[in-house]
């Protein structure tokens, strides 16, 4: 069977529209371009993580062997200072250095050897400021990092329903527990790479390279070098991963190689090597918790009470939206009556934190769910019995004060489908019964979380959650679809091609899906929160939709026949007793002067969320991770022997891609899991594992079996009947990982701290003298 | 990678030449995996003469035997010892370590010689080569010397060869009827370098009596490190547990004896106890677990 000829092509597994050109290589990817005349840029970088900037000195660099010239923050020509929702970050130092990856000059050569080499020679003068390491050490220090937030506390969302220090005094059983995580580098394979063109009739530049949002960077460049947004024009590159990372990160990176551009009216290129990448670019947060969770006797809960504190680093980022997705999916997928929520982001002079695959959930559902098993044990229950007895249905209200009566609330089919492929009570049972054997060294043991997420941004992002499209129809019959929604490796392009196939009602080899350009795809926001195919595949309806009002239009003209029951299919158009093929449909258009082009929108509805009650998200996927580990008692080394990703995603527009994004997602939350480590100082917030050889990844041979289920409930809040999927792949798995070593060790709990690494998991199976593990 | 001169000698004797003739500081390459990358990370290099010696696999990249010996040509790949019938004849315990180092690209091109005068601590081979009690040549200008695996290397990073000095092969006694284990710890399963590795051969008689112990701890010292004191702990007995408890307690011992008492010593002594206890049972056939 031949996919791309077959109608309604959702939920088809076609190929990659990009799968040829990524594996003969001839994709090409930000740092692959290479254009006459083009200088190449090198940064340098603070030697001080917080300090005065007194003076840049770069007269040595600017006289060395190929330099063009070399910018600092004075050259900017307008605002200091970018960002998404808070303008407070420093594409070059102008007065104070934050954090070590800030750069205080921009050196353009001939060569990045020459460059590379002049950099070195640039000096600065500085005036020491005390390192604030640690949001507990930062919190109403009386340094400040950002003047406008004195006690540097910027930001937080405080979920409140019910009343939970009271109902927490009704429970029968209350656990608590403190549990943290550790920065998580994005380690996108593709470090990042802008390049900046300037035309040479006006002020005007076009961007290239691997940026993730392209209308966030406009206005970035707007701000910063005084163009008019109109005469900025962006064109991703093909993406070598993001996960959330190259919106801020290759923003600065447009600034810099911008100010270039312009002073010598030559394109710049501004690449990072993967220390510079590591060096400068945003983490997800580390997150401390104190969770208090209790429960009736027959297991069901009454009542949680969070304080989280998250390391927003030295800017402010993301923060305010991660602590939003931290209070509101943090409680889980659960009934529990009354919530007091509380997550705080602070800011210091660690590497800065913002988006980042998840976005303040895989650290709270970390904590939760090992709180759950916690108490799951204190009630002589099983982690499934437990979390049976809590999981939302139809109609029940969220901890949020969500009403769900509008989709199948599937958690409960997701948990034991998982459950079920992992043999989950089984080997509870067993391996809770063998581990009782003090001889055995090498144990097993087996964990299972469940999460909620809202697809899209939610209620904190009300008025920015629009999409657009632009759909022309050719006239030969060909569809051409324009999209500024950036595939970033996900194969979110396919996605969208598939999408409008189905939604023009002809087959997927009709359809091209132009690469996003600024000037000819029109804004939307920006592919971030799982939004790509949800939003995306709204704007695409709509625009096929309006299309499909011009054909008809212009067939009632033809034919003076009524076309009220008009219906686009398989590449015909059929009304009354007329049966054409689409392409004859086109060009009747044509003939009439009425080309089919539509730009299609989509706006998310205003939600109406308090703090206690409302709508905190549109709608939800529901997801469930069961993780089997193997644990060495001896080393502290810890094995997946197999994992199990089932997801309810809505619909999945194309089944192989999205077992691709549940594989990808269970290995980032392997790595969170066990051994991705910066080697962070808080004594100096410096970093130490700056590469790939030191900031340890898994690999294939990390890695037993894995198991993807999609157990997909079409949802009629999407235009396509899909939600989202690429954070749920990833958000829960780290939590079912650290769940599963805690049940190996006979501890629930126990491992309270990210990563689980030999150290961490070795002491906690051996408690050093006089230090009995919890 | 800026270098003064970049050589690529045609034959042994041409290299010997060269590094008796040539001027510059000297920085010898074979297969590359740690200069190349030493050489993005500074311009070390830049005033030397590199001298490439990896186009000389035919003359010093055999394995084979000589008399009672293995002799492993320094050009030998990891991925050619891991699966050579003499090594894993006579040395299994260093095709088990070659077989564990980084990933297949880089055993496919990194060598024996290489990692030896790389001299990181945690490099694989090194405790295995220790165990077999092999022997490293090495000739210069002034002829042809034999170092042992204890001496060849003097701290992390820096071993004991002189600028002209070119390892050409590893001599390594064959050993028949041994019981061997090599056990890397690493953080992950591939491309990791080690925390600690545990290297041990065992040969016992017919009655089970020791005739041959040796053990060795790898990524834990300066330097590879044979420990003749422990191994005399079996040697011509019947082992029971109480002796393997003494020899694991005794060689992690050396830990903070000899590296001193650092944060990692918290971790690894007691998980060389636990380790090396772990792997005399299995050696001795008793608790499996």
């Amino acid at each position: 069977m031949d996919l791309n000829t077959i109608g309604t092509p959702i939920s088809g597994s076609f190929h990659r529209i990009d799968a040829q050109a990524k594996v003969t290589g001839r994709a090409e990817f930000g740092d692959d371009l290479i254009l006459t005349d083009m200088l190449y840029c090198k940064g340098v970088y603070t030697k001080y993580a917080h300090a005065k900037l007194l003076s840049v000195h770069t007269e040595a660099a600017e006289k060395a062997p190929g330099v063009v010239c070399v910018v600092t923050a004075a050259d900017i020509p307008g605002a200091k200072q970018f960002g998404e929702l808070y303008i407070d970050q420093y594409p070059l130092v102008y007065d104070k250095a934050r954090f070590l990856g800030d750069v205080i000059a921009v050196v353009a050569a001939e060569t990045q050897a020459q460059a590379d080499a002049a950099a070195k020679l640039v000096t600065a003068e500085y005036e020491e400021l005390p390192v604030l390491g640690s949001p507990k050490e930062a919190i109403n220090n009386e340094q400040v990092i950002n003047p406008d937030y004195p006690t540097n506390v910027c930001g937080g969302v405080h979920v409140i329903k019910g009343d939970a220090k009271a109902a927490m005094e009704t429970a029968d059983v209350v656990v608590t527990g403190h549990y943290s995580t550790g920065f998580v580098e994005h380690a996108y394979i593709e470090p990042e790479s802008v390049t900046v063109i300037p035309s040479r009739m006006r002020p005007e530049v076009t961007v290239l390279g691997s940026i993730q949002a392209p209308y966030n960077l406009r206005i970035t460049l707007h701000r910063m070098l005084n163009l008019p947004m109109a005469r900025i024009t962006v064109k991703p590159s093909i993406v070598g991963g993001s996960f959330g990372g190259k919106i801020e990160s290759a923003e600065a990176l447009a600034v810099r190689a911008g100010l270039v551009a312009l002073k010598t009216g030559r394109p710049a290129k501004y690449t990072l090597t993967r220390e510079e990448s590591i060096q400068e670019s945003y983490k997800r947060h580390p997150i401390d918790f104190d969770v208090t969770l209790g429960a009736k006797s027959d297991g069901t809960l009454v009542a949680l009470h969070v304080e989280a504190l998250g390391d927003a680093g030295c800017y402010i980022n993301m923060s305010p939206p991660v602590m939003y997705k931290t209070a509101t999916l943090g409680p889980g997928p659960y009934k529990v009556e009354h919530v007091d929520y509380n997550a705080v982001a602070v800011l210091t002079n660690n590497p800065h934190t913002g988006s980042m695959r998840g976005f303040g959930t895989p650290q709270a559902i970390f904590a939760l769910e090992n709180a759950m098993d916690v108490l799951a044990a204190k009630l002589s229950m099983t982690p499934t019995e437990l979390r049976r007895k809590n999981l939302l249905g139809n109609g029940d209200i969220s901890p949020c004060g969500h009403k769900l009566d509008f989709h199948e609330v599937s958690i409960r089919s997701v948990m034991e489908k998982a459950a079920e492929a992992l043999d989950f009570d089984r080997k509870y049972q067993q391996y809770s019964k063998e581990n009782q054997d003090p001889n055995r060294r090498i144990r097993r043991g087996v964990g299972i979380s469940v999460s909620m997420r809202g697809a899209s941004v939610g209620a904190d992002g009300n008025g920015f959650d629009y999409s657009r499209a632009l759909i022309e129809v050719e006239e030969d019959g060909s569809v051409h679809v324009n999209i500024g929604l950036v595939d970033l490796g996900q194969g979110l392009r396919t996605c969208q091609g598939m999408m409008a196939a189905d939604m023009m009602g002809v087959t997927f080899d009709r359809i091209t899906m132009g690469e996003t350009d600024t000037s000819r795809s029109p804004s939307t926001g920006a592919c971030i929160a799982s939004r790509g195919t949800f939003v995306g595949g709204a704007a695409i309806k709509s625009a096929c939709s309006r299309i499909h009002a011009i054909i008809a239009q212009a067939l009632q003209i033809h034919y003076g026949k009524s076309v009220a029951d008009i219906r686009f299919s398989n590449n015909r158009v059929t009304f009354g007793d007329v049966d054409i093929p689409f392409e004859e449909a086109i060009h009747i258009c044509y003939g009439l002067g009425m080309p089919p082009m539509a730009a299609g929108d989509n706006r998310v509805p205003v939600l109406n969320w308090d703090g206690h009650f409302g709508e905190p998200f549109y709608t939800y996927t529901y997801s469930c991770n069961a993780a089997e580990v193997e644990v060495d008692l001896d080393t502290g080394s810890v094995y997946l022997v197999k994992m199990v990703g089932s997801h309810d995603m809505g619909r999945a527009i194309n089944p192989t891609m999205a077992e691709g994004q549940i594989y990808g997602g269970m290995a980032m939350a392997l790595g969170m899991a066990v051994m991705e480590d910066l080697g962070h100082n808080p004594k100096t917030s410096a970093i130490k594992n700056l590469n790939l050889e030191n900031y340890l990844l898994p690999t294939a041979m990390d890695f037993g079996e894995t198991i993807p289920i999609i157990d997909a409930h079409p949802d009629p809040r999407s235009a396509s009947g899909g939600r989202s999927l690429g954070e749920p792949a990833t958000e829960n798995g780290a939590a079912a990982i650290a769940c599963a070593i805690n049940h190996a060790l006979g501890k629930p709990g126990c491992i309270h701290q990210l990563p689980a690494d030999l150290d961490r998991v070795f002491f906690a199976a051996n408690p050093p003298a006089g230090k009995e593990g919890r | 990678m800026q270098v003064r001169t970049y050589i690529r000698p045609a034959s042994l004797a041409d290299a010997l030449h060269t590094l008796a003739t040539v001027e510059e500081p000297i920085a010898i390459i074979a297969g590359g995996t740690d200069v190349l990358v030493y050489a993005r990370e500074d311009d070390r290099y830049a005033n030397s003469a590199l001298i490439d010696i990896y186009g000389l696999a035919g003359e010093l990249g055999q394995i084979r035997e000589e008399r009672d010996d293995l002799i492993i040509g320094a050009l030998a790949t990891h991925a050619a010892i891991a699966k050579s019938p003499l090594v894993l004849r006579y040395a299994p315990i260093l095709a088990d370590a070659c077989r564990s180092i980084a990933a297949p690209q880089v055993r496919n091109h990194a060598t024996i010689a290489g990692n030896i005068a790389n001299a990181s601590p945690a490099a694989d081979s090194l405790g295995a080569l220790a165990v077999l009690r092999a022997k490293v040549g090495v000739q210069s200008p002034e002829g042809q010397r034999e170092l042992a695996m204890d001496q060849i290397i003097a701290r992390p990073y820096r071993n004991n060869l002189g600028p002209r000095d070119l390892i050409t092969y590893i001599r390594i006694p064959k050993l028949e009827g041994y019981q061997h284990m090599f056990y890397k710890l690493g953080r992950r399963r591939a491309q990791s370098i080690s925390r600690m590795t545990l290297a041990a051969l065992l040969k016992r008689d017919s009655q089970g009596v020791v005739e041959d112990f040796r053990i060795t701890v790898g990524a834990t010292f300066p330097r590879p490190m044979v420990f003749p004191d422990v191994d005399a702990m079996l040697i011509g007995i019947r082992p029971a547990q109480a002796d393997l408890e003494a020899v694991a307690k005794a060689l992690s011992n050396k830990i903070p004896e000899i590296a001193g008492i650092r944060a990692s010593t918290a971790y690894k002594q007691p998980v060389c106890e636990k380790l090396c206890l772990r792997i005399l049972n299995n050696l001795l056939g008793g608790d499996q677990q």
